[in-house]
Parts: C-alpha cells; structure tokens; sequence
C-alpha cells in the first residue's frame, strides 16, 4: 500500500463538486499519516459540513478534524473527533481540513471524508433563526452560520452567513433585527433581507449585550455595561439610538423587557433568586419591583405583550417554567417547560411567535445531551403547539450522534422566530436557494383568471381548431421568473361543470412583441367554457381571444 | 371568429350552465377613440409592501395634510413618508375596524374610535389622549365628523353624541340625539356631503345641521329610506355617493348606491348568488378609492372566497383574490382599508401590521406566507 500524497496543506487534495466523499488508505509501512483536503468556497454555497470516519469500521482507526484557513496554519477549529463540523464560506477563499489519526491504526486504517453543502431550502414565515456565539477561543467567530431551522420537521432549512455571533438578538415584526456580535462589542441592525442596516460599536462591553424587541415601539430595548456602569438603552429599527440612561445597576441584568409605553425597562440581575425590577426611563430611578422570583430562579428572557403582560422564563431550577404576569405583576400563569440541561452554561430562551403574534411563545431548552428542543406553547391555556429537537453544534462541532449530512444549531443563542420577511428584493441568503419556486415563493404573485362565457350553438357538435389569445406580448422580464411567461388554458366541455387538464401556451420574450398565443387540435364539444390562468409577474392586459372552428351538423 | 364576449365582467351564477363567467384579479376597461377592441382586461395593482406596523391587523388608515395615521392591532400609529412609523398611544383592540376622523385646521384634532372607546390625537402637539370627559357616550361603534363637530355613534343603540365645537375632548352628555325615525339599532353613520346618514337594520335616515343653539343636527324631512345596513362597517363614499350593502325586513344582500336619497341597486344577480352562499355579510368591511378614473367599491368579506369589487366607471363587477397555492383555493385580497397618502394609494392588511401599496407595476400580491 503506497503512503498517501495529500500529506499537507501544500499537497491537499481539492474537494470537487458537493456533496464530496472520498475515501483513501492512510497507513502505509507502520505509519498512520494525517492528510489534507483544500475546499474553496463557491458562489452560491453559503456553508459546508465535514465528517471524517473510519471507513471499514473496523481496527483502531478514529480520525479527528482540524479546519484551517487560506494560509493552512491558522487554526478555525480545534482538532476534534465528534465529527462532524459545520461552517459557513466565503466564495473564492480557501479552506484546509487536516485529518489527524486521534487513535493511529498502524496495520490498516481507511478513511472517509465527506463534505456536504449547507440546505438552501425557501425559508418563509415560522421558521427559526438561530446564529452561533462561537466565544471561544482560537478563529471561531466569522466563521459560523445562523441557521434557520423549519419548525415543522426540526432540520435546517437554510443558513445565514456571515451573521453576527453572539448570546443576544432579537426580531421585529416587521423583520428587521438586532444582533450582539460578542467578539467586536458591536450591536449589528440588519434588515429583513439580512443585509447589514447599521453597526453600533458598543466598546468596551464588559459582558453580553442584551437586546430585547419591543414589538408594539417597533423598537430594540439594550442593556449593556461599559466602564462599570449598567447602561440601558432603546433604538429605532434601524440603528438610531433613541434614548440611553447611566443607571445604578450594580452589573448588567440577565435579562430585559421594554414596555409598550417606553417608559419602563424591566429587568432582572443575573443572580439567583433575583426579583423582576423596574427602571423609569423618564426619570432615571429605580421603580418598583414588579414580581418576586422563587426558589433561586434566574429569568433568562421576558417578553413583553401587546396587552401589557409580561412573560418571565424561570431557569436554573427545576423544571424550567415561564410566567405570565398582569402589567400590575400579579401572577396570572405558570407554564411548565421541563427539567433542562445546561450544556457549557446555556440556559433555556424564549421568543415571540413569528411577527410578535400574541397567542403564542416559543422556549428553547435542552432536554438530553445533544438535542436542544423548540417549543410552542399557546399563551391562553399552555397548550404545546409544536415540538421540535434539533442536532446541537457547539463552536462549529456535532455534539452528538450526527450523520454526515445533517446540520444543527448551536446550543447558546437567541432563538428567533422569522415573521413577515417582506423584503423588496429576495433576501440575498437566497442566491444559494433552490430554482426550484416553492409554494410560497409562487403564492407572492399574482395570480389572474378570465372564465369566459360559454360557447354554444344550439347545442350542436362544434369542433374547435385553435384557440388564441389577444393580449399584450413582448412584456416579459429580461430574467428569472417572467422571462418566459405563460398562460394556463383549460377547457370545461360540460358547460363550466367540469375542467380538463391545463395547456401551456408561451407568450414570448421580452420584446417578441408579434409572439402568437394559441393553442390547437382542441377537439370538439357542445357547450365549451374556456379559462385562461396567468401568475407570472409580468404586465397582464387582454384583450380577447379568437377562434377558428367549425360548426357540425349533429 | 372573435370569441364573444371574451372580454367581460364576474357574472357567474349559480347555475354554471346558464353562466360561468369570472374575472380575478383583471378589471374591465373601456377603451375609446377607434380602438382594435372596445374593451380590454386590465391587471388589478399589486401589494408593493411600503412599512410593518408593530402591531396588526391593519383596522382604519386615515391621511391629512401629507400624514397619515393607522390604527394597527390596538395601537395608533404615525405612518411617515420614509416607510416608517411612529407609536401614538394604545387604543384597544376589538377585531373590528377602527375609525379616524379629523376637526382639520381649525381643531387640528384627530378622534379614534377602537374597542369601544375614544381618543384624541392633537395634530399640533403630537399629543395622544384618551377621552376620559364622563360625558363620552362609550361603548360607542364609530366616530364622524360634520361642521366642527365631532359625533359618536352609541354601539347597540339608535343614539349619537356630539362634542363641543372643534374639542373632541369635551363630551356633554346631554348633547345627544335619538333616532326615533327607525327602527331598531343605528348600524352605521356615515357623513356624505355634510349630511349625517344613519343606517339602521332595515330603514336610513338622513340629518343635518339645522344651525339649532340646542342640538344642531335634525332629520331631513323626507329622506328616509326603507333601507337599512348589513353590517357596521359595509359602506363607503366614493363618486360623490354612498356606497352599502343594503338590508331591511325583506332581506338583504344587495349593494346599492345613494342617489340622491334613493337607494339603487348596483349588484347583479351573480353577485348576489355569490353573497347568498356566504355564510355572513355581518362582518363586510367596504372601503374605496379612485385610480387611473375608476372608481373601485370594495367589499370585503371575510367569509368569501374574493372579495368583490365594483367600478363605477364601467359599472362592472370583478373579484380580487389571494390565491392560496397549498390549499388551491381563492381567499379575500389581503387589504381592507385604504389612505391616499405621499401620493400613494395605501391599503392595510386584513391579517397582519403591513401596510402595502397598491401599485399597478408590482405583480406580487403579498406576503409570505405559511410556515
């Protein structure tokens, strides 16, 4: 068996097409060798995952992942052998994968590698945003994605990349967002195409920058602590700083909620058993304590309601629960979640529903190792509307049993549930979507239909040449949908009781203003209805249609 | 041949062999001078959305003065021209749509009506108040406005109230009028040409400022109507007309126009077909505007398959639609209210905080949905 060639960065093999596998000897007379492997990120390929594995299954043979960057020695992730990792990349730039022996097969080792493009499935309304902290130390940050994850199934639908990493963001419900970004102190505001609105430098930040959406302001509560001082502060959706006060917190709360009149930032520290408190924005004093916490609970997230309630989630007790409360902080429900993990220090999180809707919320918790759980629970009576797990990754790394294949979410982040992304132009996480439209890509255009009156002559046979259409032609788009525009032509022969099949009749392209519109050889009926469909969004004006038939006798 | 008739309106009856003819989403347009065709099928204006309030579902839009106000879920915002928006005050939220109406430039306010109660929005200072005067006759359905007055139509009664002149803060409750000319509750009161049309369950009566020191408003002698409303809020003035769908003790579920203080039938049979079958007209919410020389009547209903659309100008029905490709069926076009503001026709969502414009060069209709 010859010793392997791709034994450095300098002689890595390049991935080629994805998803990629291959597999190769790597012990050659006694030796265990560590190869290489060189992806370069491509347009339209927001991420890859990597999985190494011994290939036969058998012998000593467990490989483990270095990811590098361009140079092929600075050091992205760690050496691991919880295998996989997912990351996001960056076209034209390249990537290097050391695959090391973390326990060497001397006599025979055989391994797999396996390189998997991130989902790009259509992301619509519902579905979970979930960025990556990536804290630690080495390369990590600017290196992993957010996914969003479809709420239905619990897999990754798309990715996000690159997006600010950090502990806490949140939504609007007209999707515009706010994310810390941990490494940089930054506050990033991005629009709901997920293109960069603003960046708010917020240095020195001595702790996570806490944001909060306040849904009924369409604004962003914050709270941060720079230079010992606990500062709470409101911005517009866009990154505009509409208030801040230098408060007397003795450090930054764990936890804030701005409410719907603006004046009041509730808040709670980061201690167990700490009450809910109240800030008065006006006047910059402490106000009353709004409720008590028991048995050492910390309330990791509030939301505010339209009506003025407030929803607290209660961890590091057990179960984790939610409560509701009166905007006069009387107790007004319980919500029971479950007895949850604390994987690396996470704590369980809650979010509003999609488009800050107020019959539900969502919590976020972690079951068992390696599976972090999505719920919805409706706010009138506790009913779970959904439950969801997922595969965790941490710091870029499958903390569990994962297939090669199958992408995760990180375990220590805001989860942040997708409303109403109404973007004038697709969002640009896009590019890399299916061509394919879905359901709802194709819902958002119009869609147009003419039944005409019937066609009858004293009920005898009529038998029907060609059918065309008068409208305007050569209207169509330069590209994509509408470059080919087409009008659905289906007939009832039974007097608009029941319909055939549709016939597509092309319209022409753009500028093919003499394009015929017709359809033939439509057989012959008594009584015949004709429909004509269009969705193509594209400029849609009829004018009428022709016929050539001719009359039977019977 | 020409396919005749190829070119036409909704008049699909309930009888598909007798008629099947529809139109969505296309509205007839007549052509003039020495066209090819005398008539031609015009694309219905798309939804180009324009901002998200924080809170929805869109129930009133109002514009004045290049500003424009909506009340979205139970909040009362400022729309402004850079496609943002600004919170005003917290006005309830009953599912029903909000009115706005204005005392212009002499009381520079504001009088929201939403969830059963007032409130006051100062257009000088910015300032949003609730009406707490005693004499404010809540729970009240909606507001008007007629020669300096503010009016509040009592919910579940055949009463209104007036304010003081140009103050919508200050409410005698002795300032208020009985409608004894009809019968049952007052639905709706609508202010068409300075005249105060109350539409009851089966009759209408039409007041107006007599100039009286006591009470300025009285009945018109002789404009009654053996006519009266299907809902709350199913009427709208357009073309200089009033716009409703009509009921009384003979049935209902017919759209008329005012002519003068007669009612005239506007809806074909296949409209009213298509009402029958609907399971309420009680919840119809109608709204209109003017674009391109039409004048479009909508009428939405939540319980409809379209909502169906009236043009004045070719006195031709269409349907508008959502079409829902999951489920493969027709429901309502996402907006029912509409502001013409920044020279926009703005329209508000019937599920959600977006307010779109409606926009002849957009061929999306909405948001995206599902999930």
């Amino acid at each position: 068996m010859a010793a392997p060639s791709n034994v450095s960065a300098g002689t890595a093999l390049v991935v080629g097409a994805l998803p990629y596998t291959h597999t190769q000897s790597v012990t050659d007379a006694g030796v265990c060798y560590t190869v290489w492997y060189q992806y370069t990120g491509t347009l339209g390929q927001l991420g890859i995952q990597v999985s190494a594995a011994n290939a036969t299954g058998t012998g000593t043979y467990i490989p483990d992942i270095t990811y590098y960057a361009a140079d092929g020695t600075t050091v992205i992730l760690p050496p691991n052998t919880l295998t996989p990792i997912q990351v996001g990349t960056l076209v034209a730039t390249d990537y290097y994968i050391k695959v090391s022996p973390s326990v060497a097969d001397l006599s025979a080792a055989s391994l797999r590698v396996e390189v998997h493009p991130t989902p790009t499935a259509p992301v619509v309304a519902g579905y979970v945003l979930i960025n990556d902290d990536g804290q630690s130390g080495w390369n990590v940050q600017g290196h992993l994605p957010g996914v969003i994850l479809n709420p239905t199934t619990g897999e990754v639908a798309n990715i996000v990349f690159p997006l600010a990493q950090g502990d806490f963001g949140d939504i609007l419900p007209n999707g515009r967002l706010a994310l810390e970004n941990f490494a940089t102190d930054d506050l990033i505001f991005y629009a709901p195409n997920f293109d960069v609105v603003t960046t708010v430098d917020l240095t020195p930040a001595t702790d996570f920058i806490r944001v909060r959406a306040q849904n009924t302001l369409g604004q962003f509560a914050v709270t941060v602590r720079q230079s010992s001082v606990t500062k709470f502060k409101v911005y517009s959706d866009t990154g505009t700083e509409l208030l801040s006060r230098n408060t007397t917190l003795p450090s930054n709360p764990q936890s804030i909620v701005l409410s719907n009149d603006g004046g009041t930032m509730y808040y709670a520290l980061q201690v167990g058993g700490a009450a809910i408190k109240t800030w008065n924005l006006t006047t910059n004093t402490a106000g009353a304590d709004f409720a008590a916490t028991t048995g050492g609970a910390r309330i990791s997230d509030m939301l505010m309601l339209d009506n003025g309630e407030l929803l607290a989630m209660n961890v590091m007790v057990t179960p984790t629960v939610v409560k509701r409360y009166s905007a006069a902080g009387a107790l007004l429900a319980t919500y029971t979640i479950g007895t949850s993990l604390l994987p690396d220090g996470a704590v369980p999180r809650m979010a509003y529903d999609a488009a800050g809707g107020q019959a539900a919320f969502w919590v976020w918790w972690f079951p068992s190792d390696g599976v972090a759980r999505m719920q919805k629970i409706q706010i009138s009576d506790g009913t779970v509307l959904l439950t969801q797990d997922t595969p965790v990754y941490e710091e870029g790394v499958a903390q569990g049993d994962v297939a090669p294949g199958t992408f995760g979410a990180s375990n220590s982040c805001p989860l942040i549930i997708i409303g109403q992304p109404i973007p004038s132009n697709p969002p640009t996480f896009f590019v890399s979507s299916s061509p394919t439209p879905s359901h709802h890509e194709e819902a958002r255009y119009i869609r147009r239909l003419r039944r005409a009156p019937h066609m009858n002559n004293e009920n005898k046979r009529v038998f029907y040449r060609t059918f065309e259409l008068d409208l305007e032609r050569g209207q169509a788009l330069a590209s994509g949908q509408g470059s080919e525009p087409v009008v659905l032509l289906r007939l009832s022969r039974d007097g608009g009781q029941t319909w055939g099949e549709e016939q597509r009749m092309a319209v022409g392209r753009l500028g093919e203003y003499q394009a015929r519109v017709l359809a033939r050889r439509l057989g012959h009926g008594r009584d015949l209805v004709f429909e004509v469909v269009v969705s193509d969004p594209v400029a849609w004006s009829l004018v009428g249609a022709w016929l050539d038939l001719e009359p039977g006798t019977s | 041949m020409q396919y005749p008739g190829f070119i036409g309106a909704s008049d699909r009856v309930s009888a598909r062999t007798v008629n099947a003819e529809r139109v969505i989403n296309w509205y007839p347009e007549l052509a003039t001078g020495t066209p090819k065709a005398k008539a031609w099928l015009a694309p219905t204006p798309g939804l180009d959305p324009f901002v998200v309030l924080g809170a929805g579902p869109v129930r009133a839009l109002y514009a004045e003065e290049n500003r424009c106000f909506a009340v979205g879920g139970g909040n009362l915002y400022e729309v402004l021209a850079n496609q943002t928006f600004v919170f005003l005050g917290a006005v309830g939220m009953d599912g029903r749509p909000a009115s706005i109406s204005s005392n212009g430039s002499d009381g520079r306010q504001l009088f929201v009506v939403s969830n059963g109660d007032g409130f006051i929005f100062d257009l000088t200072t910015d300032l949003f108040t609730p009406i707490i005067d005693d004499g404010f006759p809540r729970p009240v359905s909606m507001g008007a406005f007629i020669d300096g007055y503010f009016l509040a139509l009592q919910a579940q009664s055949d009463k209104f109230q007036i304010s003081e002149l140009e103050n919508g803060l200050v409410w005698d409750a002795l300032d208020v009028a009985q409608v004894s000319h009809t019968t049952g509750i007052v639905r709706a009161m609508v202010p068409v040409h300075r005249e105060l049309w109350l539409l009851g369950t089966s009759t209408t009566t039409v007041w107006a400022d007599i100039g009286d020191p006591d009470f300025p408003f009285a009945p018109i002698p002789g404009a009654f109507i053996q006519q009266g409303i299907g809902s709350l809020f199913g009427w709208t003035v357009v073309d200089n007309a009033l716009f409703w769908h009509g009921q009384n003790e003979d049935g209902g579920r017919v759209a008329y126009r005012a002519q003068g203080y007669q009612p005239q039938r506007i809806s074909t049979h296949a409209v009213e077909q298509a009402w029958a079958e609907v399971a309420t007209l009680q919840d119809t919410v109608c709204w209109s505007y003017q674009d391109r020389g039409h004048a479009f009547v909508v009428f939405y209903i939540p319980s409809a398959e379209t909502t169906w659309v009236y043009d004045v100008s070719t006195q031709a029905w269409h349907e508008r639609s959502l079409w829902d490709p999951t489920a493969l069926v027709w429901t309502p076009h996402l907006a029912r209210c509409h502001a013409f503001a920044f020279d926009k026709h703005l329209v508000g969502d019937r599920q959600s905080g977006a307010i779109y414009h409606l926009d002849a060069h957009t061929h999306t209709d909405g948001v995206l949905e599902g999930g």
